[in-house]
């Protein structure tokens, strides 16, 4: 998904997307390339990735419930839209 | 001249060796590299909880929805798993708790290196929230070690409760940057009768194991030892006088200070705070519960009057159960009896629990006052619930100024007026009590607030009401004769100081005390005042 937010994933989305992916109930890992991938759940490791706007992450959901993941990637769309 | 001033508390010159406290990240730091393994777990899980929990509220009180976002993001990084694993992980690799955190935030700080400027802008807030999850694991827990023997005089920028609690009788003075006349540490000072020189500003040519001298007479600390003329105890050797010219009391909050109080043998309670006795109570003490709280400190008090001050608190003076939010300036907040006007259920009950007690010593005389009171309306309110109850002897603090161009024109069943000088000050001088800045306006001797309690006595001589002081300028040895000699009928110390008052109420002579007020009150600053009085006490 693109991040559009115009700030990048930075502070106040991150601690958002974070959030959303704590209530998951199952791993999410978030990063550039499915080879860096980092705890999407953690706010801090988030930062760490230093997303611009514009950019594009991928979102990786461990879970064999596919409706869910699909509503779930839509609410972690909705944090990092403008 | 003094090598560094400050505001006295207390007459007793003392010599002493600096024992000095320094606050900074190098002491957290080493109290914490001597913790083990299991410790600095615990440590940091608190210290966790005690940052979260300064955000949470911070984010609370906060009007501002930006600064709120900010500090919930910050609060996020803060609780997030990740940065406590890698803390404890290091922990576990053998490392002490303070670099396990510093090296933790390194880690993440390298991390956002070379991002855009708002990422570069979070290193600052993961090295803020580093620092202070240090200084609270430290600041918890960290022990002051006072030496046990030898004379030392404690230096630092100001003390907290805590660490003026674990004050060994090797502590003979303290020298604090901050602070005025009427800090927790002057009033602590005062009540443990231990020299003190407070507000100094700059208490940076001050090194520990240095010899220095305090006077506190006269404000001054000297580099080094010097001999001081020693005029602290002008009473003694003065001859009894027939009869005393003033009641001396004592200032109670607890069961403690109401044995030290009667053994000082005070002529009874000028001054009951029953804040103090709530301060353990997450919640509103029953009728009940309050009856037996205040029937345990009665029966420990001392004979003579007890006069009860109704709740007196603010969100300066914070007590749990009564919910206050924030202020801006809570000094001219909702403080004191104002908060009836949000909780009238609670001054009610209080005023009955009280009444209830005194019924229990019907051989007592029981009085109530209230504290704040602002104007004539707020004055017949409070006197008519009390009244109603069944009290015969009503009072009114004196510390807003507006009141006292009502007190000739008081209603009948106020009986009495007791001056707190302390927030009196504050108000009449427009001068923070928390602001070390302007604590030189706070001094009790300011001619100004002698010719006020002047007046405050005069009006109410017109009215056939007694004035008695509560704050703090009644410990003052020589100051307690000058508000003698200005009308004053009592005079409630804090009941460190209580002994003295009872041996000056043995001594004072009328004209002693008028003779010390008239030059009081003709003198051009408070420093000179204190000087002249000092002079005219102790010649003989």
């Amino acid at each position: 998904m693109e991040v559009k937010v115009a700030v990048g994933l930075h502070a106040r989305p991150a601690a958002q997307f974070a959030e959303i992916a704590k209530s998951a109930g199952f791993p999410i890992k978030v990063g550039r390339s499915v080879s860096e991938l980092v705890n999407a759940a953690s706010p801090l490791r988030l930062l760490t990735l230093k997303v611009q706007q514009g950019e594009s992450i991928f979102v990786v959901c461990e879970t064999s419930d596919e409706s869910i993941a699909i509503k779930l990637l839509d609410n972690l769309e909705a944090c990092i839209e403008n | 001249m003094a090598d560094i001033a400050g505001y006295g508390v207390g007459d007793q010159p003392v010599i002493g060796k600096i024992f000095l406290i320094q606050r900074n990240s190098a002491d957290s730091h080493k109290f914490l590299a001597s913790l083990p393994k299991e410790e600095s777990l615990a440590k940091l899980k608190e210290a966790i909880q005690i940052v979260a929990s300064d955000f949470s509220n911070s984010i609370n009180n906060s009007k501002d929805s930006t600064l709120q976002e900010i500090l919930s993001a910050q609060l996020a990084i803060l609780t997030d798993p990740e940065l406590s694993s890698v803390i404890i992980d290091s922990i576990n690799s053998g490392a002490a708790l303070s670099s396990a955190i510093d090296s933790a935030i390194n880690e993440f700080t390298s991390l956002l290196v070379g991002g855009s400027a708002e990422f570069e802008a979070r290193i600052a807030d993961l090295k803020e929230i580093g620092s202070r999850l240090i200084d609270a694991a430290a600041g918890e827990s960290r022990k002051l070690q006072f030496p046990n023997e030898g004379e030392w005089i404690v230096v630092s920028d100001d003390l907290s409760p805590l660490e003026t609690s674990q004050f060994t009788p090797a502590i003979k003075g303290v020298v604090t940057r901050d602070g005025g006349p009427t800090s927790h540490t002057a009033i602590v000072c005062r009540q443990l009768r231990i020299s003190a020189v407070v507000g100094c500003g700059d208490i940076s040519k001050l090194h520990s194991n240095e010899l220095i001298t305090l006077d506190p007479a006269d404000n001054a600390v000297y580099f080094g030892e010097k001999t001081i003329e020693n005029s602290g105890t002008w009473w003694k050797q003065l001859p009894i006088q027939k009869k005393s010219i003033f009641r001396p009391l004592g200032n109670v909050g607890s069961v403690k200070d109401a044995n030290l109080v009667r053994s000082s043998k005070a002529q009874g309670v000028g001054l009951l705070r029953t804040e103090l006795l709530f301060l353990d109570y997450a919640n509103e003490p029953s009728v009940k519960e309050q009856i037996n709280i205040y029937t345990d400190v009665v029966s420990h008090c001392p004979d003579g009057e007890i006069i009860f001050r109704t709740l007196d608190a603010g969100t300066d003076k914070p007590i749990p159960f009564l919910g206050l939010g924030k202020e801006e300036n809570p000094a001219l907040g909702l403080r004191g009896q104002r908060i009836s006007w949000i909780r009238p259920e609670f001054y009610e009950n209080q005023l009955l629990a009280i009444r209830e007690t005194g019924s229990k010593f019907s051989n007592r005389k029981i009085s109530v006052m209230a504290p704040m009171i602002a104007n004539k309306e707020e004055a017949i309110s409070f006197a008519n619930s009390a009244s109603r109850l069944g009290f015969n002897s009503i009072g009114i603090m004196v510390e807003v100024p507006s009141i006292i161009e009502e007190i000739s024109t008081l209603p009948e069943n106020i009986q009495f007026l007791s001056i707190g000088t302390n927030d009196l000050s504050q108000y009449l001088f427009a001068a923070d009590r928390q602001n070390s800045s302007v604590a030189h306006l706070l001094n009790p001797w300011q001619p100004i607030l002698l010719k006020t309690i002047l007046r405050i006595c005069n009006l109410s001589k017109t009215r056939g009401i007694k004035v008695g002081i509560c704050g703090e300028a009644a410990s003052d040895p020589l100051l307690s004769a000058v508000l003698i000699g200005l009308g004053v009928e009592s005079l409630s110390a804090g009941a460190g100081a209580v002994s003295d008052l009872v041996a000056i109420s043995q001594v004072l002579s009328p004209s002693q005390a008028e003779a010390a007020a008239n030059i009081a009150l003709n003198s051009i600053s408070a420093i000179d005042a204190q000087r002249s009085v000092k002079n005219l006490l102790t010649s003989k």
